[in-house]
């Protein structure tokens, strides 16, 4: 005898489910394997800390440059010729650096960290050449990216860092100028004329040579 | 022109229908699902028997080839082809994540295909069955009625865990008995186990990360490219190897700090088996370097430091481990002499022998097959050199020289020095009580530059000051989000075979008439049916009808 037993009323007694063909009512059954699969993948990631926020300070990174202070009238951008990209960052002594601030002098921002060997080697470049040019009126911007002012602070003393600092918190502003270019890297070195464009620029460790020749592309000229 | 259209898209439509409910059907059935099961298992046994390269060697085409060229001596003219069907990198195949995206799809469709009827049949079963059911059920038993009739049969399916519902039709009285209806949706539980299996596999190779770093102590890392938003820095505070008499490591142990967004954010200890967790990241203790030194250059007139460095050193230079003794046999030097410069293609230093009162340059050099000879000789005496091999004693002017063997010292090339050469070379040494000691070549010209712990060497208008030795640790960051995924759809698994073969589900129904009682079953051979019923009946103390025995479906 087979198993397929049919009621007086026609119905199926048969424990084997049945087929339904039609697609539209196979598709509406998929709404409910789907929520508990979303709900159940929602839960994973969540446990997986993926949802967490950063611990950044919106008050800080890319800020507008003001009108007046961009020669180019072209959008800020980290190329040549163009006005570098303002930024208000914290400094690891607790106060905030604007890069705008600095216009009409010749500014070097140099983006490094205490980690990356390179930057250590160029380090003493910068503040030989901070000492030789300062009374003309260079400004060195460091930008330390994402390391504690703690660490920042112990950098500056140990290679006798006398230029103001910053720090990147979240790389907001090592993005926006685009370090290293294709390949992201550190140290990053923008030099920056006094009317707040931006001449040239530099990836990798700097030697002397090297720094005077971009320096000179800033400096003021010396009279006579 | 309208009308054509029309009849010529209506078939078009209809076809389209067909084909979705054919591939609907196709995705559904088990056979597939088997089918797929097999073509994977085969996938796995095919990666198992043929060597897969090694997963540090696929990016780079020049390290596949020269493994390629390795497997013609055991695959012949067959490597080439087999490499290009993906033979020896199964799990990177197109076919095996086609297998599987396929598997998933399968099991999805599957689940939604019954899901409803067999939800349906579990909350809603229908519970009074026709007499024609009762004659021509699959499983069957038609046995004498009770002495106390339905009451009797209903109380003991209740003994036996069942839910019993009762409707009684004239004379006839109908049982509704279930147990543990719930199991059946054991299979959905399994299958939504092997879709998180394969989500959690997809998961981790999409968002996965891993990264290797080798910090120093004191010394701090980045886990991301420069300006990543999550950056994570991680600090070696401190790095520590146990090893056994033997030498073999025993334990890797560091202290960690990690920092986000310029603030510390976690601390803890690693070892191989303990990681540390953050953010999803795991820092594991993957690796060891003790030999390690810190080296700090200042300039003198400003006190700055111009150079600042935990090297690693994981080179080695060869270093004669030699005793020298006098002619009574007291042993005047017992060391590993560690090289300033070359002669010739030896490379060794200028040493004093106590006691001797007598400088001699040592030094070791390689023979044409490679093996090491020590070589002494004495400045201002001449051309004369002692030369022998490992393991050797020799007896020139008075001094009993033996050669234990040729070791290496930890050593690395060093580029940005402040100093002479743009290169120089550090060897790190340990002198006769153990204390370690830095030799510095290149850093001054003509001259090695031996530093001592802590203990600062000016020369000209720098200073030279060897911090001491640096621990390394080799720490390996994960981040496997598919992780949580596969532990959910273990425990999944385990409870779906768990409901679906050893949950004892069974589902009767039975007429109970005066003369006889027949219980009948669902289509089943797994014999369920057959044992409870006998069960009841022993416990009923009934035997079967005489009239019709039990058959099977």
């Amino acid at each position: 005898m087979g198993g397929h037993v049919q009621s007086s009323m026609g119905q199926d007694l048969d424990e084997r489910p049945r087929r339904r063909l039609e697609p539209a009512v196979v598709l509406r059954w998929l709404v409910f394997p789907a929520a508990v699969l979303a709900l159940i993948f929602g839960v994973l990631l969540y446990l997986d800390g993926r949802l967490d926020d950063g611990t950044a300070d919106d008050r800080f990174g890319i800020v507008e440059l003001p009108s007046l202070k961009n020669p180019t009238g072209r959008a800020p951008a980290s190329e040549i010729g163009r006005a570098g990209p303002d930024f208000l960052l914290e400094t690891p002594q607790g106060g905030t650096l604007r890069l705008s601030d600095f216009q009409g002098r010749p500014v070097v921002l140099n983006f490094f960290a205490s980690w990356c060997r390179p930057c250590r080697r160029e380090m003493p470049e910068f503040v030989a050449a901070y000492s030789r040019y300062r009374a003309q009126g260079l400004v060195i911007v460091g930008v330390d990216m994402q390391e504690p002012a703690k660490k920042v602070l112990k950098f500056a003393d140990d290679f006798g860092i006398r230029f103001p600092l910053a720090i990147d918190r979240d790389g907001e502003v090592g993005d926006a100028w685009r370090l290293g270019g294709p390949i992201q890297g550190l140290p990053s070195t923008y030099f920056i004329d006094a009317t707040g464009v931006i001449r040239d620029r530099f990836y990798g460790p700097l030697t002397e040579e090297f720094l005077e020749k971009r320096l000179a592309q800033i400096l003021p000229e010396e009279p006579g | 022109m309208a009308r054509a259209e029309t009849a010529h898209s209506w078939p078009r439509a209809v076809r389209t229908a067909d084909l979705f409910v054919w591939l609907w059907r196709l995705l559904a059935s088990a056979q597939l699902a088997v089918a797929l099961t097999g073509f994977l298992a085969l996938a796995g046994l095919l990666a198992v028997v043929f060597p897969q390269i090694p997963f540090p060697m696929r990016d780079s085409p020049v390290a596949v080839d020269a493994w390629l060229e390795a497997q013609k001596g055991k695959f012949g003219p067959f490597t080439e082809p087999m490499h290009r069907v993906g033979l020896f990198s199964v799990v990177e195949t197109w076919w095996l994540l086609a297998g599987l995206g396929l598997l998933a799809v399968s099991v999805c469709v599957y689940t939604a295909d019954r899901f409803l009827d067999i939800w349906r049949n579990v909350t809603k079963p229908r519970e009074l069955a026709p007499d024609s059911f009762f004659d021509r059920a699959a499983n069957r038993l038609a046995l004498a009625t009770p002495a106390d009739g339905a009451a009797g049969l209903e109380a003991a399916l209740r003994q036996r865990r069942f839910q019993v519902r009762s409707f009684a039709r004239g004379e006839v009285t109908y049982l509704f008995a279930d147990r543990f209806a719930w199991a059946q949706l054991g299979t959905f539980v399994s299958h939504l186990a092997l879709v998180l299996f394969l989500a959690g596999g997809l998961i981790s190779q999409v968002d996965g990360y891993t990264n290797a770093l080798l910090i120093g102590e004191g010394t701090a890392s980045p886990i991301f490219p420069v300006s990543h938003p999550e950056q994570i820095q991680v600090e070696v505070v401190d790095a520590v190897g146990t090893f056994d008499e033997q030498g073999v490591p025993t334990d890797y142990r560091s202290e960690l700090v990690l920092y986000q967004g310029g603030r510390e954010v976690k601390r803890g200890f690693v070892t191989v088996n303990q990681p540390l967790s953050y953010d999803g990241y795991r820092f594991h203790q993957a690796g060891y370097l003790g030999e390690g030194a810190a080296l700090r250059v200042r300039d003198v007139a400003s006190g700055n430091t111009i150079y600042s460095e935990a090297l690693a050193l994981e080179e080695l230079v060869p270093a004669p481990s030699i005793v020298v003794r006098d002619s009574e046999g007291t042993v005047l030097l017992d060391d590993v002499i560690a090289p300033t410069d070359f002669v010739g293609e030896a490379s060794g230093t200028l040493v004093s022998v106590p006691g001797s009162g007598r400088q001699f340059w040592v030094g070791v050099t390689q023979d044409a097959d490679e093996k090491w000879n020590l070589v002494v000789y004495e400045p201002g005496a001449g051309d004369a050199r002692l030369a022998l091999p490992a393991g050797a004693s020799r007896t020139a002017d008075g001094l009993e020289w033996t050669f234990v063997e040729a070791t290496g010292l930890p050593s690395l090339v060093v580029d940005g020095l402040p100093g002479d050469d743009p290169q120089s070379l550090v060897v790190l040494s340990e002198t006769p009580g153990g204390a370690p000691y830095l030799t510095v070549l290149g850093a001054v010209d003509a001259r090695a530059l031996t530093l001592y712990p802590n203990q600062p060497v000016r020369i000209d208008d720098k200073e030279y000051l060897f911090e001491g030795r640096r621990e390394f640790a080799g720490i390996e960051v994960r981040r496997d989000p598919g992780a949580n995924f596969i532990w959910v759809a273990a425990g999944l698994l385990l409870a779906g075979l768990l409901m679906s073969f050893y949950v004892p589900r069974l589902r009767l129904w039975a007429r109970i008439r005066s003369d006889e009682t027949v219980v009948a079953g669902p289509a089943e051979r797994s014999g369920a049916f057959q044992s409870e019923a006998k069960r009841l009946m022993r416990e009923l103390g009934v035997t079967e009808s005489e009239r019709e025995g039990a058959r099977d479906g």
